[in-house]
């Protein structure tokens, strides 16, 4: 009996305004400031207190559903999620049910077996709640994040692997970067993923019970979690047994799911429309204004660096994983003469490198464009040789500067004259007789060794093909 | 609803509503609810009586639509007024029982 | 004391201020004395906020001896129902589980009054979160009405209306959701008036129904009421259901008001039926002649869904009513329990001590309304039937200008009467709930007496008709006097 699994993801995403849902408190990271600061009559809850809709958040979940390629509703309800926990001090979240902002949307992924679309059914504005802590017997509530705005996005069960979840999630992921919507911070609860997860015989159309996967704070998590769970029920189905719909915890150190029921597991929220809150209707001017300055997305981008770049599909997906980064590449194609395939491998080599190195974020520029462009190029014409631009690049990343003056100052000219480098050589080879004999003798990665003493000896400034040719010629010389 | 599928209210439903509206009611606080809440959801089915198939809801018919303000930040409430009512708290948090269930 | 200063209307006690002839220290004070006085026997205010009154008074003073920041309400003592946020003074919504709640913000209608210079003596009493009709569901004791202690005041304004009848108050805040401003008002003999749903704002009002609640000013005559509304009324950005129509001069509309002519009155025919008082049918026969005399034309109506405002009220406020006390869980406010184990004992045992039985009720019943598997039976239908009676009422209004009817079928009640059959206290309020169904606002004007206790004529008009309203009863009051009669109380 061949299962296969049948997954659908719900992504909530903090939005990126100022101020929170419904009032005018300031969103701040609930981690970092003191707590029940940016706190109003509205976002605890006050007897009395009324919201009023944050039109930036709107138009935030505006540019998500176009970006998803959702249907815009221009007639929208908010609606109460009723139901009691601290750190909800309305007792009821605002959220929408019945008539969302967005559905009806899909977007495509790769997955082994080409590109496939996974169809998005909602897209939701709600707000957030505030943050527990646990120590002594005792739970501290912070109301600093309640109010928050934030986006509910669901999927279609459209996913059949944990490849494929983390394919989606790494997408959307991307997407609201570009878009400026959220930041992507999995760990700081910025956004979060739960998967639905249910199994079923292979080719059967029917749904079976799901279980529902919260709290994971990366992708490798969800991957992982994602993997355990559909294990998990194809070994109860193929024992008989029947699979309980509860919601799920994943212990990354263990490997494994565990239950989080409590004493309550069925929720009825009992949604009703927020008699606060009048219908919220869109313009169609407005939604057109949004669609028509919606930046181009990675999808799109991928495409065109593949054909305008002539880069690999692995390449251009590297670059387009986040936007400044490929305006960043796009920048130094302009300004470099070199072509954009040596551009993408230095980025993608040499520039990740230091960036992960230094612990600095992808979307960090700390190089001008025009002065790797320079550097670049000074390699490409051979002025220098790979390895000096290597020692360039990382005294740029390091202390700044420019290019041609750190050439300058480290001394680091490649030298293409060969009268010169064949004296330097002809030193060497004298001076390591035993070397000449094993690679005359026929022990060619010796040769290696010879080249690394060419190289520290002109303190890298032989071009290394010159050296190379030279180095193997004046070898052959010595065998007669 | 037609009438045939009148609500049977018995104390078995009457605890699952007390349950999800957080309210401990006593014995004898249940055994009234089940015959005052039979006669009042028995006078409400006077309601089935008009035919609704074609009328909206009055909620879609607000005479505000679109109410939003501008993402501007405002002046917070100092920390110490909030807490001033706080039946528990301890260095600005809220202080309550632990809680167990995870939301 | 040189006069009786509560037997003063808003505009002649301004007067008195103006020219200084009493300062705005000594009028408060009056008013207060008044009230520790006579208040023990109608018990009408839950709080006297003695020093924040004299504070507000000394600044009225200020105003008046600068002559900056002067309007009609300068000065000028009142009262609001305790659901209706007072910052630093308890708000108590008559409830245990809010005894101690003292608010830290001002509602808007307040921080209104406030900046016009009028002075708040107190919160008043009411049907616990305004769950009733007669004030006897308060958490904390019963209002007496002032024509008869044995009888009830109304509700859920109570408390308000008992204040202004027994001139323990100029004029007071009350709150309308299902009748709860038109039925005290008509049960003590004063004026009050329903406002249209986002006329004035709710921001600070503690909800009861946040698709029916409304503020409304209670006074001594229509023209006292107008002047309040003139300062509360208008477009507040924090209520998103608030009206941004601006707001006319009330009062110059009515000291330009001369008669009714052109103006059409409609009965409704469902609501002069059986089960109507004789002395009430009477009484309210007798004003519409009186309206007619006035010039207007009085033509039939029909509002035919008036049958079903009842479960159409009920279930609504049931759902939304339970959805608005969950906020009362002992973890940010008010009442909290804390010598059980867990968070849910906290929540239980806050809850059960903390509400009324009344309230319980009414949040099962609405828990059960939103359930799943009843949505649509029960609350669906109703916001569609609902529908159905704002349609009645818009027909109706295109055949006449305003409508008129009683605000109830009898006089006020005996204290006891009514309260143990939940179902009887829900059908008393058959002529005022389809009001707040359609959002539209209603006027109740005293017009006779039956055995000593008031009668009350309700006009109801189309949404932010508050400017016709007025005149009609502001007129109706010239002709007639009911509005000057008081109880026996008055004079002590």
């Amino acid at each position: 009996m061949k299962y296969e699994p049948v997954i659908g993801l719900e992504i909530h995403a903090e939005l990126l305004t100022r101020s929170k849902m419904f009032c005018g408190c300031e969103v701040v990271d609930s981690i970092i400031a003191k707590p029940n600061r940016y706190i109003c009559p509205v976002c605890t809850g006050q007897p009395g207190s009324l919201p009023v809709l944050n039109k930036k958040a709107v138009e935030l979940a505006v540019r998500v559903g176009l970006a998803l390629n959702c249907k815009i509703h221009t007639e929208s309800i908010f609606a109460r999620k009723n139901y009691f926990y601290p750190d909800l001090p309305k007792g009821y979240q605002i959220s929408q049910y019945d008539q969302p902002l967005a559905t009806d949307g899909k977007i495509p992924i790769e997955t082994a077996t080409g590109t496939k679309d996974v169809r998005i059914r909602r897209v939701h504005l709600e707000e957030d709640t505030g943050k527990l802590s646990h120590a002594d017997g005792y739970s501290f509530i912070d109301y600093n994040r309640s109010g928050v705005p934030l986006l509910e996005i669901v999927t279609e069960p459209d996913l059949r692997s944990p490849e494929e979840v983390r394919a989606y999630a790494t997408k959307l992921r991307a997407i609201l970067r570009y878009l400026d919507v959220n930041i992507g911070d999995m760990e700081k609860g910025v956004i979060r993923f739960e998967a639905n997860v249910s199994v079923r015989e292979e080719g059967s159309a029917q749904l079976n019970t799901r279980t529902e996967i919260k709290n994971l704070n990366s992708f490798r998590a969800l991957a992982q979690a994602t993997e355990h769970e559909i294990k998990r029920q194809i070994e109860i189905y193929a024992r008989d047994g029947s699979v309980e719909q509860e919601t799920l915890g994943f212990n990354e150190a263990t490997g494994k799911t565990y239950s989080q029921r409590g004493k309550e597991s069925a929720h009825d929220y009992r949604y009703f429309p927020e008699p606060d809150l009048p219908p919220l209707v869109l313009d169609q001017d407005w939604i057109d204004s949004i669609r028509a300055s919606l930046p181009e997305l990675p999808e799109a981008k991928t495409h065109r660096f593949i054909e305008q770049y002539e880069l690999k599909p692995q390449e251009a997906r590297l670059l387009t994983s986040e936007k400044a980064l490929a305006d960043y590449f796009e920048e130094v194609v302009a300004k470099s003469k070199s072509s954009a395939r040596t551009v993408s491998s230095w980025i993608a080599g040499e520039f990740m490198r230091y960036l992960n190195e230094l612990g600095l974020g992808s979307t960090d520029t700390p190089i001008p464009a025009e002065d790797f462009a320079k550097l670049i190029d000074l390699v490409t014409n051979k002025k220098i040789s790979a390895n000096s631009g290597k020692v360039v690049l990382s005294e740029m990343f390091r202390n700044g500067g420019k290019p041609e003056e750190i050439i300058r100052a480290k001394n680091l000219d490649q030298v293409s004259d060969e009268g010169w480098i064949q004296e330097t050589i002809t030193k060497i080879l004298d001076d390591n007789p035993k070397e000449v004999q094993q690679y005359l003798a026929g022990k060619e990665s010796i040769l290696q060794w010879l080249m690394g003493q060419v190289a520290r000896t002109t303190k890298g400034k032989a071009d290394p093909s010159v050296s190379r040719v030279l180095l193997v010629k004046s070898l052959e010389e010595r065998r007669k | 609803m037609s009438k045939k599928e009148e609500i049977q209210v018995d104390e078995k439903l009457v605890k699952e509503i007390a349950s999800l509206a957080r309210l401990d009611l006593t014995k004898e606080e249940t055994e009234t609810f089940v015959s005052q809440f039979q006669d009042i959801l028995k006078y409400f089915g006077i309601l089935n009586e008009l035919d609704t198939e074609n009328v909206p809801p009055a909620y879609l018919s607000s005479a505000n639509k679109s109410v939003m303000r501008e993402d501007q930040i405002e002046e917070s409430v100092p920390t110490q007024e909030f807490l001033a009512n706080t039946p528990q708290s301890k260095d600005d948090y809220v202080v309550i029982p632990r809680v167990h269930i995870e939301q | 004391m040189l006069l009786n200063t509560h037997e003063l209307s808003i505009k002649a006690t301004h007067e008195l201020l103006s020219k200084r002839l009493i300062s705005s220290e000594e009028l408060t004070r009056d008013y207060l004395e008044r009230i520790q006085r006579i208040d023990p026997q109608i018990q009408s205010y839950v709080t006297i906020s003695e020093e924040v009154a004299l504070e507000q008074a000394r600044e009225a003073d200020h105003r008046f001896k600068t002559g900056e920041g002067l309007t009609p309400l300068t000065g000028i003592p009142y009262s609001a129902k305790d659901s209706i946020s007072t910052r630093g003074v308890n708000t108590t919504c008559s409830s245990k589980i809010l005894e101690n709640y003292k608010p830290f913000y001002d509602s808007t209608a307040i921080q209104k009054l406030k900046s016009v210079g009028a002075i708040l003596l107190g919160k008043t009493n009411m049907d616990e979160f305004g769950m009733g009709s007669s004030t006897e569901n308060s958490g904390f004791f019963t209002t007496r009405n002032p024509w008869n202690f044995e009888h009830v005041p109304g509700g859920s304004s109570g408390g308000s209306a008992a204040a202004v009848a027994a001139g323990l108050a100029p004029f007071a805040l009350g709150e309308d959701t299902g009748g709860s401003v038109r039925m005290p008002a008509s049960f003590c003999g004063v004026t009050g008036l329903k406002t249209t749903y986002g006329c004035v704002s709710r921001y600070g009002l503690i909800p009861l129904v946040s698709s029916f609640d409304t503020i409304g000013p209670m006074a001594r005559s229509v023209y006292d009421v107008a002047l309040v509304l003139e300062a509360i009324a208008g477009h507040d950005p924090k209520d998103s259901t608030s009206r941004v129509e601006s707001i006319p001069n009330y009062s110059e509309s009515l000291r330009q008001a001369k008669n009714l002519r052109g103006l059409r009155i409609g009965i409704p025919k469902e609501y002069f039926v059986e089960g109507l008082d004789s002395d009430v049918d009477s009484a309210l026969r007798e004003a519409i002649k009186q309206i007619e005399g006035l010039g207007a034309e009085v033509v039939e109506v029909s509002l035919p869904h008036t049958q079903y405002a009842i479960p159409v009220y009920y279930l609504i406020l049931f759902a939304e009513a339970s959805s608005n006390l969950a906020k009362y869980d002992g973890v940010r406010f008010g009442l909290s329990e804390r010598n059980g184990d867990s968070l849910l004992d906290v929540y239980l045992k806050t809850r059960e001590a903390g509400f009324g039985a009344e309230i319980k009720r009414r949040i099962m019943l609405g828990t059960f309304a939103l359930s799943a598997g009843y949505y649509d039976a029960y609350y669906l239908k109703a916001q569609k039937v609902r529908t159905l009676i704002r349609q009645d009422f818009e027909k109706a209004l295109e055949a006449c200008d305003a409508l008129i009817t009683p605000v109830a079928p009898t006089t006020a009640f005996r204290i006891g009467e009514k309260i143990t059959n939940p179902l009887d206290m829900y059908l008393s309020d058959v002529f005022v709930v389809a009001v707040n169904l359609a959002g539209i606002p209603a006027l109740s004007v005293p017009c006779g007496i039956s055995n000593g206790l008031p009668i009350g004529m309700q006009i109801m008009g189309p949404h932010l008709s508050e400017e016709m309203l007025l005149r009609i009863g502001h007129l109706y009051q010239t002709q007639t006097d009911w509005h000057t009669k008081h109880p026996l109380c008055w004079n002590n």
